[in-house]
């Protein structure tokens, strides 16, 4: 059976760079106006690295505006573009292809200036020409693979036009203001072979300097410079081959300044035009002029730094360039320049339009993203959701957990990327380390938020490694304090990759006597709860709600045991109220995170989120001692059994329980046993310490800070004119 | 004997000598691209193939902090699972691991249904789900970030397998079959 096509493409699919871009351009403008196109891999010994077909290409197919062919698979096909003389100077047998026409696309120079021969052009003439009994037109992508094949001219069909590779403006194209008033950043994005960079060292750091009076970006890999330098320039922010989306590369480059070893032969140099798509003005040797004509500036070495300071003083100039740029590239390597090709060449398309869908990362809102530790509760994730609750709409919250419970962001619309902690993974630091050091980096490549806002005690290591990458992001440290005294201060050195510390307030504030208490660095709001008061369901409403009958209610909520297990304080707790006489009502809270717990029969398990928004439908609760559930409790001013957890790593819960007894919030149960339990329960049951309880958190609440810490946020990002 | 043979043998003779192995121990560990011509001169396996790299815990069938602790690793990717799936599928596993004893699941998931997988003390890991991606990152494609994601996970963990389950699950499959799951290990 022979499957019929407009047109196929074929080449050694795995080959990266630019190849598969411009293959993948073509595709997304075939399908964009009905032209149905076929996909053939031709293996060769060119890919070294990667025996796979490029991701570009597999999205296509997976997109379903190309059809992978199989070896074997018989096809029909009006036009048959080949890319890569190389590729095709020895076909493989078993490619049953039929074709109408033929265009053989080189895409590279036959000989280079190091005198390397790549492909004899006869010879691949003649393959092809076996191979599909066609013979195939030339066409070079460019003049400089023209002028290498003009010797071979007469042993081929060389087309009088070259076929310009594609590139669509709409996709790259990115905001430009000018540069003046600011340092200008200049980058390149190449391959870090040796010919890839000049060989001199004073041309070198004559184009790329090192002295900070620009920003050097190289996305690529600089090793090559350390062979001519003996170093790699600290100043400069290097980054390895794919390490960033070049569309997100080249969008923060003021100028694309491309110098590369006197003897090689840019055939093409794609990403010289997705730079001028993006439009970052081009900075390029003289040579390049006839590929580019004025849509690039051309220079010696010496020449680069004066011309790039005149055009970032000059905002008019520098937009005008960019201009010129973009509208080159559109003109001559738009898509509408290859839909024009093909119909010249093999007529009208013979299948219906496809959408090509999103390509251009949408830049409405500044993205924040809110990363947290995986505490003994939900504390960290709480408090980052409630600044996300009240962000401004100029802000696209999203968060990377280490908390299993990360989901429940979910229910307010916000994105979530999880990294599970090193105590879900049962690993040693060691190993975790590194772990989320990639990670987090991948995190930050992949969604390039403006800022991040941490909220943990323990900035990772791996979160001090990554920092340096990522300088144009704000990064917020969300550092409850409270720490026990005594805890060891070497966390509060790692705050140092912070450019804001922000500290949640703390009710009991008087009490807290540890480390952080005399630092100066933070930016302190009030307390930062969830909800606000005007948020809590009424008592009637939350029982309704909860499905509780008249009576008191005892709510017991000791946390998700995280970090050790609750069973036995829980257990204490419950036989206690099971003894309480008046028709008390038992309600345990289980967390989406706790484990599984038998409870007995008279308790009922309530899994809600979140919990404090349902807390004045009890008369009395026995709460943990965390940051969260305290000030949710004194929010609701419910009369409570604080239970601190001594096992946490910094957070003295201790010390907040100690301070709600002294105040008549509640008792403190350091120490969970029968006795104890029932001891606690007894006051609260207690009309008396319940009516003084209440009254004492009233006199102690406080504002929800939380709108004031994104604030802050929000006004550090627009300093930094990240905010849009 | 080929050329690469013949200069494997010889190499190899000369890294019998204490001192020059410790040398080139030593260079390998400082230098990334001298350990490559080396593991490649040498035929030394990719990493991917070596024991894990990362030491997660293997489910609660085994006994102490130890026991399992060297089971290869075989991710189990479940995207797209309806609520209440993640109990069946944790289940699955479970018993297929029960019944071989062969392996430690890694289970990556593309939603909230976490705790089925952490109760029996399985590693998860996540990935954003392919709507939540469409809203965040329109212009990249979700099917090459689930490739990416997951090749991730298997070099981070050095894992062995990976297991791709699909929305229609693993219904109807014989129960020796699921055992597969374990055929990697000893």
């Amino acid at each position: 059976m022979t499957s019929d096509y407009d047109l196929l493409l074929a080449s050694d699919l795995r080959l990266p760079g630019g190849t598969t871009a411009s293959m993948a351009e073509e595709i997304r403008a075939q399908a964009a106006v009905g032209y149905r196109t076929a996909l053939l891999h031709v293996p060769s010994g060119l890919a070294n690295k990667g025996l796979g077909i490029d991701p570009r290409l597999r999205r296509l197919v997976d997109e379903g505006l190309a059809d992978l062919i199989a070896p074997g698979q018989r096809v029909s096909t009006r036009l048959a573009v080949l890319r890569n003389a190389t590729v095709f100077s020895q076909v493989p047998v078993g490619l049953p292809i039929s074709a109408e026409r033929v265009a053989m696309i080189a895409n590279h120079v036959a000989l280079d200036a190091a005198r390397i021969r790549h492909y004899e052009p006869a010879v691949t003439d003649a393959a092809v020409t076996a191979w599909l009994g066609v013979r195939p037109t030339w066409y070079p992508i460019g003049p400089a693979v023209r002028e290498s094949l003009e010797p071979d001219a007469a042993a081929i069909d060389l087309a009088p036009a070259d076929w310009f590779n594609l590139l669509d403006v709409a996709e790259w194209a990115a905001d430009r203001t000018g540069v003046s008033g600011r340092r200008p950043v200049i980058g390149r994005h190449s391959r870090s072979s040796p010919a890839k960079w000049p060989e001199s060292a004073h041309d070198l750091l004559a184009v790329y300097p090192e002295d900070g009076s620009v920003q050097v970006r190289v996305l690529g890999g600089a090793a090559a410079v350390g062979d001519v330098l003996g170093r790699v320039p600290s100043r400069w922010i290097v980054e390895e081959f794919g390490a960033k989306n070049p569309r997100d590369f080249v969008a923060e480059l003021d100028f694309f300044v491309y110098f590369h070893r006197s003897d090689l032969v840019e055939a093409y140099g794609r990403t010289i035009m997705e730079a001028m798509a993006s439009g970052a003005v081009a900075i390029l040797p003289e040579h390049f002029r006839e590929t580019f004509g004025d849509a690039a500036r051309y220079a010696s070495p010496d020449q680069v730094q004066p011309l790039i300071a005149a055009l970032a003083a000059d905002d008019a100039a520098y937009l005008a360039q960019s201009r010129t740029g973009q509208e080159f590239v559109r003109r001559t390597h738009g898509h509408q320049v290859h839909v024009d090709r093909l119909a010249r060449l093999i007529g009208e398309p013979s299948g219906p339009a496809r959408g090509t869908g999103v390509r251009r990362r949408p830049r409405q809102r500044s993205r924040v993203l809110f990363v947290n530790s995986n505490g003994a509760g939900m504390g960290h994730l709480t408090r980052l959701l409630a600044m996300a609750e009240r962000s401004s709409d100029a802000v696209e919250p999203m968060f990377f957990s280490m908390s299993q419970a990360v989901p429940v962001v979910e229910q307010y619309g916000y994105p979530w990327e999880y990294c599970p902690s090193r105590g879900d993974l049962g690993c040693s630091v060691q190993e975790w380390n590194p772990l989320f050091a990639e990670r987090f980096a991948e995190v930050l490549r992949r969604y390039r938020p403006q800022a991040v806002v941490f909220d943990g005690t323990m900035p990772y290591v791996g979160m001090v490694q990554v920092r340096p990458a990522f300088p144009d992001t704000l990064f917020v440290w969300s550092r409850r304090g409270m720490w026990r005294a005594g805890t060891t201060p070497k966390f509060l050195a790692r705050g140092s990759i912070f450019d804001l510390v922000i500290q949640p307030g703390e009710v009991a504030a008087e009490a807290d006597h540890g480390p952080t208490s005399s630092l100066a660095d933070a930016r302190v709001v009030e307390p930062v709860t969830l909800l606000d008061e005007s948020d809590l369901l009424d008592r009637d409403a939350a029982r309704m709600e909860l499905g509780l009958t008249e009576g008191p209610a005892l709510l017991i909520s000791l946390g998700a045991g995280a970090i050790n297990d609750l069973t036995s304080d829980l257990g204490a707790f419950t036989d206690a109220a099971a003894e309480l006489p008046g028709g008390w009502q038992t309600v345990v809270a289980r967390p989406a995170i706790a484990g599984d717990v038998d409870l007995p029969t008279h308790v009922v398990p309530v899994s809600v989120f979140p919990l404090s928004r349902y807390l004045r439908a009890f008369d009395a609760c026995v709460v943990a001692a965390g940051y969260n559930s305290f000030h949710e409790a004194v929010l609701a001013s419910v009369p409570a059994a604080f239970v601190p957890n001594l096992e946490t790593t910094t957070d003295d819960q201790l010390g907040r329980a100690r301070w709600a007894a002294d105040r008549g919030l509640g008792v403190s149960v350091p120490e969970v046993t029968p006795e104890t339990a029932r001891a606690a329960l007894a006051w609260l049951a207690d009309p008396s310490s319940a009516v003084g309880a209440r009254a004492a958190a009233d006199a102690v609440r406080r504002p929800n800070g939380a709108g004031e810490a994104i604030r802050i946020i929000e006004s550090a990002l627009a300093e930094r004119g990240l905010l849009r | 004997m080929s050329g690469l043979g013949r200069v494997r043998r010889a190499v190899r003779r000369v890294l019998a000598v204490p001192a020059v192995r410790r040398r080139a121990a030593a260079l390998a560990n400082r230098m990334p691209s001298i350990r490559a011509i080396g593991n490649a001169v040498l035929g030394v396996p990719p990493a991917t193939t070596r024991r894990p790299v990362l030491d997660i815990r293997p489910g609660r069938m085994f006994w102490g902090d130890l026991q399992g602790r060297r089971l290869p690793i075989v991710v189990v990717v479940a995207v797209g699972l309806e609520p209440g799936n993640g109990e069946t599928l944790a289940l699955e596993i479970e018993q297929a691991q029960l019944a071989t004893g062969t392996f430690r699941p890694l289970v990556v998931v593309d939603g909230g249904e976490l705790a089925p997988f952490r109760r029996r003390g399985f590693a998860v890991e996540a990935v954003m789900s392919q709507d939540a991606y469409a809203q965040v990152n329109p212009q990249d494609a979700w099917s090459e970030y689930l490739f990416e994601r997951v090749n991730a996970i298997v070099r981070a963990y050095g894992a062995t397998s990976v297991v791709p389950w699909t929305a229609t699950g693993w219904q109807g499959t014989p129960r020796h079959v699921l055992r597969l799951l374990g055929a990697l290990g000893r």
